[in-house]
C-alpha cells in the first residue's frame, strides 16, 4: 500500500554503505586471522578501540544489520524465546551467538572481550550473556546518562556540547569514568601487548571533531537549500560513519558528502518531486513508512529528524591536553529527547509541521504542548506504518492544520 | 492484638507508623529500594520509610503528570515502579518531609527526575525535597571509593535537612538497631524454612516489609515478642516453594501460590529475605561499613558479575530445601528477564524443578489463575519426585 517515488541516492552515500560492508568483511578476515577484536555499545569505547588499532564492532550497529539489512529479526526472536528470554532488538546481536548458523558473516568470530554497558540493566546483562555465549570476557564501565536523571541541563543545551559539556554534568562521574576507562586501557595493553598512545588518540578525537565538522556544515546546507537535496533516508545512512569516529576513512567518506552536498546545492537540485510543506520528525526511527503516501498524496517532505542533526554532539574541544576526559564527558551525555531542542531543528530546517509518536489515547504530551507553542502543528502518531488508519490521521492533520493555515511561525 | 497482628497491620497501613509519628513532631524521610542506608536516615532523627505501590492503583497520576513529559520510548517500567511512582504523585506520600532516590535500575533512577518534571510542569503536585543516591554499579575498588563518596554526601544532605550534625554515637546505634532488626529477621526466615516450616510466606512477607514502614526498635520488639512463642506455631504441611523473579510488594502472588496449600520458604527479592541480608559489620568506622554495605548490595537484583546475582539466587532456594522453583517475572522488567533464565538452569540443575512465568502483572492479575497453574504445576513436580533435605551448612 505504499507510494512509489523516484529518490535519487547519493553516490557518497553509497560509498559510506559500500564502505561499512567493506569493513564488516575487512574485520572478519583480520579477526579469523588472529587479531583482536572487540564489541562494545554505540557511543562508548570506540575511540580507544580505534587508537590501539582493534577494530570494535558497535552492538547497534550489528543489531541493525541483523534486524534491518538481513532482516532476520524474527528468527533471532524466537531464538531468544526459546532460550528462555523475552526479545528484545538490543539482544539480536546476543541472538547471533546463540545461533551463528543464520547469522550474518556466519556468525561473529570471538571477540577479545566485550565492554558491558551499565546504561542500564538490561543491556549490562545482554553484554554478559553475549561475552558468556562468547566464552570471552565481558568488562562492565559505569555508563549512565545521569543528566538525563540527576542533572538537570541548562536551557539551550544543544549549544553546550563542543565547549561546556562539563556543565552539563554531574563531575563526579566524570571523574568515574575517567578513572574506569584508564583501568580498562592498562587492561587492554596487558592483552595486547601494545601501549596506548595518548598522542595517537588525541589524533584520533581531533579527527573526529573534523569529522563532525563536514557532517554538520553539510546538514547546515542540506536544511537552507530549497528544495530538499538529500532524502532522509540518505541523511540517515551517512549515520553509519559514526560507528568508526576519528578515523581517516571516515573523515574522507564525510568530506566527500559535504562536497557533494555543496555540488547538489549550488545546483538546485531537489530529491523529492514537490514540497509542498516540510515535516520534521522528532523521532528516532529512519524514514517513516508512510512518506511516500504524504509525498504522494499531498505533497509533504519529511527534511529530517533529530539522529540526522546530531553530529554537533559528537564534537568536543580538547582542553589541558586531556583527550580522555573530552571523551569521557561526551560518553556521559549524548542528547537527550526533548522537545525544545526539536522545535529548535524545525526551525532550522524550515519545518512547516512536527511528527512525533504519542501513545493512542494518551493526554497532550509537553511534546505537542511545547510544539504547539512554538507555532508548530504537531501531529503524534500511534506508530510508523503504512495503513488506512494512518492515512487517515494524515489526511485530517494536513486538511485541517496545514491547507487552511496562515504561514507557520518560523 | 499478637505481636503479628500489629506486624500485619503495619504492613496493611504502610503509613500508620509514620503518620503517627508525624502527629507527634517528627519528620520522614522517604526512601526507594532496600540499599539507601536507613540506618543514616534514623541516626539523623528522621524516621525512615521505604515507599511502596499500591497494587489496586490504575496508574492514572503517571499517565497523566509523567508520561506526558517524554516520548514514549523512555517511560516504559515495570509495574512496582509505576506503582511507587503513582503514590508519589497522587498525594499518598504527601506528607513526607523528604525522598532519597537511588541510582538502581533505570526505572527506579527516573522516578528523581520525572519527579522533578512533572512538579515544574503542575506544581500543584504534593512536592518534598529530593536526594538523588547515585551508585556505580561494577564491582571494583574504583567504584568502592565513589560509592563511599556518595554515602558521604548523603550523610552531608541529612545533616542539612537535621539542621545537626549525625553523631557517631547516633550512628553505632542505629546501626546496633539495624543489625539486631536483621539478626531477628533472620530468624523469621529459619521459621519459615524449617523442616516443616512454622511460617507462611504471606506471614513472612509482610513481617519483613513491616520492618521497612516501621521504627526498627519497635519492629524488634515485636519480633521478639513474636518469636518467643513460635515454637507453638502449627507445622505447615504442602510443598515448599521458591519464590524468584521481579520485587513484589505485596502479598498477592505469595497469596496465589500459598492457596494451593504450599509454602513459600524463601524468596529472591528485595521485599523478601533480600532486604536483611547484609549486616553492617565492624565498630570501627560506621560511615565506611555503611558505605561498604551500599558498595556491595545490589543496586535492585544488579551486581556484577551475573554469574553472582544467579549463584545467590540458587544458594538461597537450595537453603530453604524448595522442592520446586516458581519465577515470576512482570512484564518491562527487563533486568530479571536477563537473569532468570540462567536462575532457571541454575536451580534446575540442582535439582529443583521450575515454573518461570513471564511478562506478569504486578497486580497479580486474577489469583485464582495464577493458583491453578501453580497448582497444575506442583501437581506435575510432586509425581516426578519426593521432598529433599535441606543441603549441609545451607543458610537462608
Amino acid at each position: 500500500m505504499s507510494f512509489s517515488s523516484a529518490q535519487t541516492r547519493l553516490p557518497s552515500v553509497d560509498a559510506v554503505r559500500t564502505h561499512q560492508r567493506v569493513w564488516l568483511d575487512d574485520t572478519r578476515n583480520r579477526v579469523l586471522a588472529g587479531e583482536h577484536f572487540a564489541i562494545c555499545n554505540a557511543d562508548d569505547f570506540e575511540e580507544v578501540f580505534t587508537t590501539f588499532g582493534i577494530p570494535s564492532l558497535v552492538i547497534n550497529y550489528w543489531n541493525s544489520v541483523v534486524t534491518f539489512s538481513e532482516r532476520k529479526g524474527d528468527h533471532y526472536d524466537a531464538v531468544l524465546a526459546e532460550h528462555g528470554y523475552v526479545p528484545n532488538r538490543f539482544a539480536h546481536g546476543f541472538g547471533t551467538a546463540l545461533d551463528p548458523s543464520r547469522a550474518p558473516w556466519g556468525g561473529l568470530p570471538k571477540p577479545t572481550l566485550i565492554v558491558g554497558t551499565t546504561r542500564d540493566e538490561a543491556q549490562l546483562r545482554v553484554t554478559e550473556l553475549w561475552a558468556e555465549a562468547f566464552g570471552c570476557e565481558c568488562y562492565p564501565l559505569d555508563f549512565s546518562w545521569v543528566s538525563q536523571f540527576s542533572h538537570e541541563l541548562p536551557e539551550r543545551w544543544w549549544e553546550f556540547h563542543r565547549d561546556r559539556s562539563e556543565s552539563m554534568l554531574d563531575l563526579a562521574r566524570v571523574d568515574l569514568r575517567l578513572e574506569q576507562m584508564k583501568g580498562l586501557i592498562a587492561h587492554l595493553e596487558a592483552i595486547t601487548g601494545k601501549a596506548f598512545s595518548l598522542a595517537d588518540f588525541r589524533a584520533v578525537m581531533e579527527r573526529l571533531n573534523e569529522q563532525m565538522n563536514y557532517w554538520e556544515m553539510a546538514r547546515d546546507l542540506v536544511a537552507a537549500a530549497r528544495p530538499l537535496p538529500v532524502t532522509l533516508r540518505d541523511q540517515m545512512a551517512l549515520y553509519q560513519v559514526t560507528w568508526q569516529r576519528g578515523t581517516p576513512e571516515n573523515l574522507a567518506l564525510v568530506k566527500a558528502y559535504y562536497d557533494e552536498v555543496k555540488a547538489l546545492v549550488a545546483e538546485g537540485a531537489g530529491c523529492y518531486a514537490q514540497e509542498e510543506f516540510r515535516v520534521y520528525m522528532a523521532t528516532s526511527g529512519n524514514d517513516p513508512m508512510y512518506h511516500g503516501y504524504l509525498r504522494e498524496r499531498h505533497g509533504g517532505a519529511i527534511v529530517s529528524n533529530r539522529y540526522a542533526c546530531i553530529a554537533p554532539m559528537y564534537a568536543r574541544t580538547i582542553e589541558n591536553d586531556d583527550p580522555l576526559r573530552a571523551l569521557a564527558a561526551r560518553q556521559l551525555f549524548l542528547f537527550d529527547k526533548e522537545p525544545h531542542w526539536e522545535v529548535h531543528e524545525a526551525k532550522r530546517w524550515g519545518a512547516d509541521a512536527i511528527f512525533g509518536i504519542e501513545p493512542e489515547g494518551a493526554p497532550p504530551s509537553r511534546y505537542s504542548e511545547v510544539c504547539e507553542a512554538a507555532g508548530f502543528p504537531y501531529l503524534g502518531l500511534p506508530r510508523d506504518a503504512d495503513d488506512a488508519d494512518i492515512r487517515a490521521r494524515i489526511d485530517r492533520f494536513v486538511d485541517t492544520r496545514l491547507n487552511a493555515r496562515a504561514p507557520a511561525a518560523q | 492484638m499478637t505481636a503479628l497482628d500489629v506486624l500485619r497491620s503495619h504492613h496493611a497501613d504502610p503509613h500508620k507508623a509514620a503518620l503517627a509519628w508525624k502527629a507527634k513532631g517528627g519528620k520522614v524521610v522517604g526512601y526507594l529500594c532496600d540499599n539507601v542506608p536507613d540506618e543514616l536516615i534514623a541516626a539523623a532523627g528522621f524516621f525512615p520509610l521505604r515507599i511502596s505501590g499500591d497494587p489496586d492503583a490504575d496508574g492514572q497520576a503517571v499517565r497523566q503528570y509523567v508520561d506526558t513529559l517524554y516520548p514514549p520510548d523512555v517511560t516504559t517500567r515495570p509495574g512496582f515502579a509505576t506503582a511507587m511512582l503513582n503514590r508519589l504523585l497522587d498525594g499518598t506520600y504527601g506528607y513526607l518531609d523528604f525522598l532519597i532516590v537511588p541510582h538502581n535500575r533505570n526505572a527506579i533512577q527516573a522516578i528523581y527526575r520525572s519527579l522533578r518534571d512533572a512538579r515544574k510542569a503542575h506544581p500543584e503536585l504534593p512536592a518534598c525535597e529530593m536526594h538523588y543516591l547515585d551508585k556505580a554499579w561494577s564491582s571494583s575498588f574504583i567504584s568502592e571509593t565513589y560509592n563511599r563518596d556518595q554515602v558521604v554526601k548523603l550523610k552531608a544532605k541529612l545533616e542539612v535537612w537535621a539542621g545537626a550534625a549525625i553523631t557517631d554515637d547516633a550512628l553505632h546505634a542505629a546501626i546496633a538497631v539495624g543489625n539486631e532488626n536483621k539478626a531477628l529477621l533472620a530468624k523469621i526466615a529459619a521459621l519459615r524454612a524449617a523442616t516443616p516450616p512454622r511460617l507462611s510466606g504471606v506471614d513472612a512477607l509482610q513481617i519483613i516489609g513491616a520492618s521497612m514502614l516501621m521504627a526498627k526498635a519497635d519492629h524488634n520488639a515485636l519480633l521478639r515478642d513474636f518469636l518467643a512463642s513460635a515454637d507453638s506455631l502449627p507445622e505447615r504441611a504442602g510443598p515448599r516453594v521458591f519464590l524468584g523473579g521481579s520485587p513484589i510488594d505485596h502479598t498477592r502472588i505469595c497469596q496465589a501460590i500459598e492457596a494451593t496449600g504450599a509454602t513459600v520458604v524463601a524468596e529472591d527479592h528485595c521485599w523478601g529475605n533480600r532486604s536483611f541480608d547484609l549486616p553492617v559489620e565492624g565498630p570501627a568506622s560506621p560511615i565506611l561499613e555503611l558505605a561498604s554495605r551500599f558498595h556491595r548490595k545490589p543496586a535492585c537484583s544488579i551486581t556484577f558479575p551475573l554469574s553472582e546475582t544467579v549463584a545467590g539466587c540458587a544458594r538461597r532456594a537450595a537453603a530453604a530445601a524448595a522442592d520446586a522453583a516458581i519465577f515470576y517475572v512482570m512484564d518491562e522488567d527487563w533486568s530479571q528477564n536477563w537473569e532468570t533464565p540462567n536462575e532457571v538452569r541454575a536451580i534446575e540443575a540442582n535439582g529443583t524443578p521450575s515454573l518461570h512465568l513471564k511478562q506478569q502483572a504486578y497486580d497479580g492479575g486474577d489469583p485464582s489463575a495464577l493458583t491453578a497453574v501453580v497448582a497444575e504445576f506442583l501437581a506435575a513436580v510432586q509425581k516426578r519426585a519426593p521432598r529433599r533435605a535441606p543441603a549441609e551448612g545451607a543458610t537462608a
